[in-house]
């Protein structure tokens, strides 16, 4: 895999341990998390959805 | 069409071989450090420039075929013997070059192939589209009348045209489809330059890539790119001062800074705020410690950018009073500005505020900048978005690459110009050279990220770079749907034509018409762009006033034979009714379809 190989070593940086890893994980899955709420929750098409179940 | 494709096709390749001839003569000027890809990206960029500003000089004399064809030719022959003597190196370089990585290629390669056919689409639309409203309708009537004049009826033909100028000497060999069709040589440019900057930051050849294709799925970059839009050539210029400038090391390393500075400032207004920003970033001592040398370099390259953006500003304060026109608020009162009255400046401010005006400008808003430009980029007119990659990956990119001072200088660069963007105008496509530069520090941040959180980083990193590039794809072809159906169906292209051509069917009868010599142009939302013709337009888009004792059109029509107005384009638009009064004296209907009448001025008025 071609991000195997490059740049400063992970270790290197300082985030090669537990926390920081796990941390950039919750905050990588927000973003996605957050996407699928903007987009899908905020389309149209939802919208439509929603109003012809609730009727509001 | 086929001639017309084959035209613009043929002038893209000598304007970009022009651009790399103009390049070469300001490539002594770059830091000798600099690799030779980094080299010759910024060669070419420099070149368009340099081009444009040629034009720029030359055309306040002359602005015909012979004059830009002289300026190309000299560009070319520049180009094509570096080229000869380079001929051996060439084929060594291009198989030194690494394999990329397939898919980002191919995605890089899709853009770019949507961006090579729907350039060649005609330009359309009215004058909500600021290609035809000023980017292309400059070009044209410079080219008809033979010099480079602002045209007082659209202010915005007086802003700092550079790249408008190499867009009207590809009009001139490549007709109108011509400068769209050249986006697709700017764009390529734009994602080179991008690639050197992410090599720099330590990424290697694939990690450049994968830049690259996350860049060409940024819609709101994206709309930038085409139909004229010249904001990615103004990135183009403020990323290569950036390449260039944080390397520099010697005086003259500076002279190429100020230089893609001026560059910048030629192209764009905007180019005036980031230069501050530049400078900093380039000038400041390489070591941490103070040095006095800052200001010596800062001198050298921010007198290099005046001297060189200096034509278009001196040109502004002759013709037009202000060397910024329309002139900022804060100095109206010192200086009397030709074809705008007060109230009018007024008006285009309090527009300019409002467009700008985004989520506001408290520090909450600026806080939220990040969430509100990844996840609400239309509220910016930013349609398409910038992906997840910036704020996903971007601030561990920032962590991870804290180490090269380079992407250190860079970062701090991208901080700088958001702040200003922020303070003064929220538009999203101000905004592109941030994009890049948060594309590279994603994909650094990404690289990172998978190498430390194991296999569920990989798998939600994947996410991550999905969702962006394949929501980019979809609103990339989108917003290129109509263009490129117009270039497969010759009937589409027809009815496009007539739905979004303001008031085609007379524009097709005056131009046609060989009577016509000089046509009035009542109505201020007319394109004047689809004019063949010579015209006069006495009220201009943005609240013009072309001639100072004519404030109503009663006045204007009362001068008719004084102007010597051979026809009256007069319409019923979203703004106004018709506004030549019936059996209106002097003047005869010799045209009529729905909202709009063509009169031929009969001179007995």
């Amino acid at each position: 895999m071609w991000f195997k190989k490059g740049v400063s070593s992970p270790d290197a940086t300082g985030y090669g341990q537990r926390f920081w890893p796990f941390l950039a994980k919750i905050w990588v899955g927000a973003v996605i998390v957050t996407f699928l709420v903007v987009r899908i929750l905020g389309s149209n098409s939802f919208k439509q959805i929603a109003h012809a179940i609730t009727g509001r | 069409m086929g001639h017309e494709i084959i035209q613009a096709i043929t002038a893209t390749i000598l304007i970009s071989l022009a651009s790399l001839g103009a390049g070469l003569w300001i490539s002594p000027l770059f830091p000798r450090r600099v690799p030779s890809f980094s080299w010759y990206i910024c060669c070419w960029i420099g070149g368009f420039g340099i081009l444009g500003l040629v034009l720029f000089v030359v055309g306040q004399w002359s602005f015909s075929k012979l004059t830009i064809g002289i300026v190309l030719a000299a560009g070319m022959t520049t180009a094509l013997i570096h080229l000869w003597r380079m001929r051996g190196t060439f084929s060594s370089l291009l198989a030194s070059l690494p394999k990329p990585p397939a898919l980002s290629a191919l995605i890089v390669l899709a853009v770019l192939a949507i961006t090579t056919l729907g350039g060649l689409a005609e330009p359309v639309g009215d004058w909500g589209k600021d290609g035809v409203a000023y980017h292309l309708a400059g070009p044209k009537v410079w080219l008809r009348e033979g010099v480079v004049r602002p045209i007082p009826d659209n202010a915005p033909t007086s802003y700092p045209s550079t790249a408008e100028m190499v867009f009207a000497s590809l009009m001139a060999f490549g007709g109108q489809r011509a400068p769209g069709f050249s986006a697709v040589f700017t764009f390529a440019l734009f994602i080179l330059l991008v690639g050197s900057l992410a090599l720099r930051c330590g990424l290697d050849s694939a990690g450049g890539w994968w830049v690259a294709a996350l860049l060409v799925t940024m819609g709101a970059l994206y709309e930038g790119v085409h139909s004229g839009f010249i904001d990615a050539i103004y990135a183009s210029f403020i990323l290569a001062a950036a390449r260039l400038g944080f390397d520099a090391e010697e005086e003259k390393d500076f002279l190429a800074l100020g230089l893609f500075c001026g560059l910048a400032m030629s192209t764009k207004y905007t180019g005036l705020v980031a230069l501050p920003a530049l400078l900093l970033c380039a000038a400041w001592p390489k070591q941490g410690s103070w040095d006095w040398q800052f200001f010596k370099r800062a001198a050298i390259a921010g007198i290099s950018a005046g001297v060189v953006a200096s034509p278009i500003y001196l040109r502004n304060w002759i013709l037009l009073g202000s060397p910024i026109y329309p002139p900022p608020a804060i100095i109206t009162r010192f200086l009397h500005v030709k074809y705008f009255s007060p109230d009018s400046l007024q008006n285009f401010y309090t527009w300019v505020i409002h467009r700008g005006h985004g989520h506001g400008r408290g520090l909450p808003e600026f806080l939220l900048l990040p969430f509100n430009l990844t996840y609400h980029t239309a509220d910016f007119h930013g349609a398409g978005g910038i992906g997840l990659v910036p704020l996903a990956f971007g601030p561990l990119g920032l962590i991870a690459a804290r180490g090269n001072a380079f992407a250190r200088r860079l970062a701090l660069l991208a901080a700088l110009l958001l702040g200003i963007w922020f303070v003064t105008s929220q538009e999203s496509r101000y905004l592109i050279h941030v994009y890049a530069i948060a594309a590279v520090f994603g994909v650094i941040g990404w690289r990172h990220f998978v190498f430390s959180a194991g296999k569920r980083g990989t798998l939600l990193g994947t996410v991550v770079v999905s969702i962006s590039l394949l929501y980019g794809l979809y609103m990339v072809g989108s917003s290129r749907k109509t263009d490129l159906h117009s270039i497969f169906s010759p009937s589409f292209a027809q009815e496009r034509r007539q739905m979004e051509i303001p008031f085609l069917p007379s524009f097709t009868y005056l131009n046609r018409d060989p009577s016509v010599t000089r046509l009035l142009i009542l109505d201020r939302s007319v394109p004047a762009y689809y004019s063949d013709k010579n015209y006069l337009k006495p009220f201009g888009q943005w609240g013009e006033q072309v001639l100072p004792d004519a404030a109503t059109p009663n006045d204007v029509l009362a001068k008719l034979s004084e102007l010597r107005i051979s026809h009256v384009l007069d319409v019923r638009s979203e703004i106004s009714g018709f506004r030549v009064p019936p059996d209106y004296p002097g003047v005869v209907l010799v045209f009529e379809r729905p909202d709009q009448r063509v009169y031929k001025v009969t001179g007995t008025n």
